[in-house]
């Protein structure tokens, strides 16, 4: 027989103690979403099913003695710290689950300068972490928009990445080790190496696991050397997407690292910045020691100097602008009340493609967008993230909910616009998520976006999940309607 | 066929500006605010929406509306402007000349463009605005045009071709009065009135409406130069609560709101 919420909670109180284990209602229903239903959010109504219990954790004995338990009485469990996650990742798709959060953890455990690390549990907010190391001029160059809420497990289960990744990467290129809890409360660690050759990298089991696989307690990240003083920035004014993702792609095959490349369309343009006067903006950061920002602007300027009609903005708006991009709760507030009012409301969904496919996808979301959605008020899209071999698009739009009750928006609107998204990815041989994650949002797509390579994922899962504990629901969902696949 | 205009100003979102930015600019002889985005005035928008929703609350009485806006402002008004015409404002202008730190000149201005075109039963105004604050245009607007002003507006709805009936607060009390037009209105603080977004196809349908500029006024915009700025401190009393976590944080205050008897 199935355990029931009282008996849930009763063994969450004998395992951590009362004070760790609330069952208040209103925390538990805030707490069986995420925003990726933003509008079910402002409107007050909560449609996945209600916890039993959010349990904070505040040791990784914690962790897996309540992992322990929930293997042994199948009971669904969802890791949480900074709660910044837009795809669904954080809801609690099964009845009775429990949410695990890792916010009390939330030490600095050792800040090595010799080995450039930082040891930190998982719940240290990133911007805590951030703001500590630059007391000690340094930094762990991760700068997410979620910076003012997110936490080191979170940024880290979901393959996160930030504004400067061009230069310091992602969260993957920053991890060095870690320690893990698996269901059944085995506690593993990896250890801080720079490198090494002995099997597959099995911090990878890890990163971007999304909750799925296993519960991240500690994290080990690199740090750098922070030298905002020899920043420069860049701007400028171009007149097509094409033009600039050609301008972006020179200058990563060219060898220069910038640790801001972005290109935004007129319509995202239109959004950001008054000056941009209809057309699409290019903006670049070169950071670091002085000689290597000198010379990375310098070749930067050259190749941008090659675009017909590239009109270069004054840098100072450029940093100003950039320096008030991130999100916290004020602006989340605020964000709230504008919904509330108005009815319209603002997503977004980013994929990433290979440079010669990538403007074909972005071309096409756009179309068939603009076709197939109704009571659309904005579409448009940037790239922030730029590789060798690709860059992803980050789609923004917004909509108003017209004849439409709060729980019936996400498939009439967002679901359908996520779809046509990620067909184009697909279609043109694109992933469908470049760092916000699969969640629950997107993982109707994931036997499309892995191939063959989905029994891969299925075996890690079986492997380390076998009893269907971890967040079920996220990366391979629990249900799937082939012929309403976007229809929870 | 009751005829509204709003006028309007767009301005520099001063809560985006940090402590360490108000200072002045040199060369500029003010304080640079290039790199901030611009916003519609608070209050202004407040009145164009409370505008639309008149115009819906009109038709559903059966009667006809004609809307109108106009901006005094520089280039970043074309953006709202354009989003007023997609809204169904069928006249969207904008006035060359306005000074900020000089309401007579602004009101003169937009008095100026009033009196230039067809009679308008409404002129409906934000109170007062983030750059200036004078909270006297919509006054000199109506002093200029000869007809009455009403401040601190909250909400306005028709009563029938020639009437309206306007809710403001004086003295702290809020009164609902029967007004005969034209009249102008300066629109306060109001809760829930941003201004609705249209869509797409709303833009592409307004898409070639032109924007007038109106520069036939003869008034002279000051020139201002800033010497001084000083903060204006305003402080609370309060107390930091020690608080390991949210839980006994919230204890904390728990306790203390006991001990002041503000819960049981």
């Amino acid at each position: 027989m199935a355990i029931t919420r009282e008996e849930i909670v009763a063994e969450l109180k004998k395992i951590v103690g009362e004070e760790q284990v609330v069952t208040d209602e209103q925390v538990l229903k805030e707490s069986s979403r995420d925003r990726y239903r933003k509008y079910e959010q402002c409107m007050g109504v909560y449609t996945q099913p209600i916890p039993a219990a959010v349990v904070f954790a505040e040791s990784t004995d914690d962790i897996a003695a309540i992992l322990k338990f929930a293997n042994d009485n199948g009971v669904n469990c969802v890791a949480r710290t900074g709660q910044s996650a837009i795809e669904g990742g954080l809801e609690t798709a099964k009845e009775n689950s429990i949410v695990v959060d890792g916010t009390r953890m939330n030490k600095i455990i050792d800040v090595n300068e010799t080995n450039m690390q930082v040891t930190c549990q998982c719940g240290v907010p990133l911007e805590v972490l951030e703001d500590k190391l630059r007391e000690r001029g340094l930094t762990t160059g991760h700068s997410p928009q979620s910076k003012p809420l997110a936490q080191m497990g979170g940024l880290v289960a979901t393959r996160s990445i930030g504004q400067f990744s061009t230069l310091y990467g992602g969260i993957e290129d920053m991890i060095v080790g870690l320690e893990v809890v698996f269901p059944g409360g085995r506690v593993c660690r990896i250890k801080n190496v720079p490198r090494r050759s002995v099997g597959p990298d099995i911090r990878h089991i890890v990163l971007g696991n999304e909750g799925a696989l296993c519960y991240i307690t500690e994290v080990t990240v690199k740090v750098f050397k922070y030298q905002p003083e020899n920043n420069i920035y860049m701007g400028y004014k171009v007149n097509t997407m094409s033009e600039g993702f050609k301008a972006l792609r020179r200058v990563m095959i060219d060898g220069y690292k910038p640790s801001v490349a972005r290109l935004y369309d007129v319509q995202d343009s239109e959004m950001h910045f008054d000056w941009a006067d209809g057309k699409c903006v290019l903006i670049f950061m070169a950071e670091g020691p002085a000689a290597i920002t000198k010379a990375t602007a310098e070749g930067i300027k050259e190749i941008v100097a090659e675009i017909d009609n590239a009109e270069a903005v004054d840098p100072l708006i450029i940093e100003k602008w950039f320096n008030r991009l991130n999100w916290g709760p004020a602006q989340i507030a605020e964000e709230r009340e504008e919904i509330i009012a108005t009815k319209n409301i603002g997503i977004t969904t980013e994929i990433s493609g290979c440079w010669d496919c990538i403007n074909d996808i972005y071309d096409e979301v756009i179309d068939r967008i603009i076709k197939e959605v109704p009571d659309l008020t904005m579409i448009g899209g940037h790239t922030s993230h730029s590789y060798q071999n690709g860059t992803n698009v980050y789609f923004t739009y917004y909509y108003n909910v017209v004849d439409c009750a709060p729980e019936d928006e996400i498939n009439k609107y967002h679901n359908l616009i996520n779809k046509i998204i990620c067909e184009s990815a697909v279609k043109f041989g694109g992933s469908i998520s470049h760092h916000h994650g699969l969640g629950k949002a997107r993982a109707h797509m994931v036997w499309e976006e892995y191939g063959t390579s989905f029994y891969m994922l299925e075996t890690l899962k079986r492997a380390f999940d076998p009893n269907g504990i971890m967040n079920m629901g996220t990366l391979i969902p629990i249900k799937h309607d082939y012929d309403n696949p976007w229809h929870f | 066929m009751i005829t509204i205009t709003n006028c309007f100003k767009v301005e520099p979102d001063l809560d985006k500006v940090s402590e360490e930015e108000w200072r002045i600019c040199e060369a500029k002889g003010e304080i640079d605010l290039s790199y901030i985005k611009s916003r519609i005035n608070l209050q202004d928008e407040s009145a164009l929406e409370l505008t639309l929703r008149f115009r819906e609350h009109a038709a559903s009485e059966g009667l006809n509306c004609r809307l109108s806006a106009v901006s005094a402002g520089d280039g970043k008004v074309t953006s709202t402007l354009q989003t007023l015409a997609a809204l169904g404002f069928t006249r969207t202008d904008r006035t060359l000349k306005f000074d900020d730190f000089n309401p007579e000149i602004t009101g003169e201005v937009l008095a100026d463009y009033l009196s230039n075109n067809d009679r308008q039963d409404l002129i409906i105004c934000g109170g007062q605005s983030g750059c200036g604050s004078s909270r006297a245009v919509p006054l000199y607007i109506a002093y200029k045009l000869n007809i009455p002003c009403i401040i601190n507006v909250k909400d306005f709805v028709p009563v029938d071709n020639d009437h309206i009936r306007v809710s403001y607060v004086m003295d702290g009390m809020e009164i609902t009065d029967t007004v005969k037009m034209p009249v102008v209105l300066a629109v306060g603080d109001v809760q829930q009135t941003y201004l609705r977004v249209p869509t797409l196809k709303q833009r592409m349908e307004a898409a070639n409406r032109k924007i007038e500029e109106y520069d036939e006024n003869s008034a002279t915009p000051s020139e201002l130069k800033l010497k001084k700025l000083r903060f204006v401190e305003q402080k609370r009393e309060s107390e930091l609560i020690d608080g390991s976590n949210p839980v006994k944080g919230a204890a904390a205050i728990y306790e203390r709101l006991k001990r002041e008897g503000m819960v049981e």
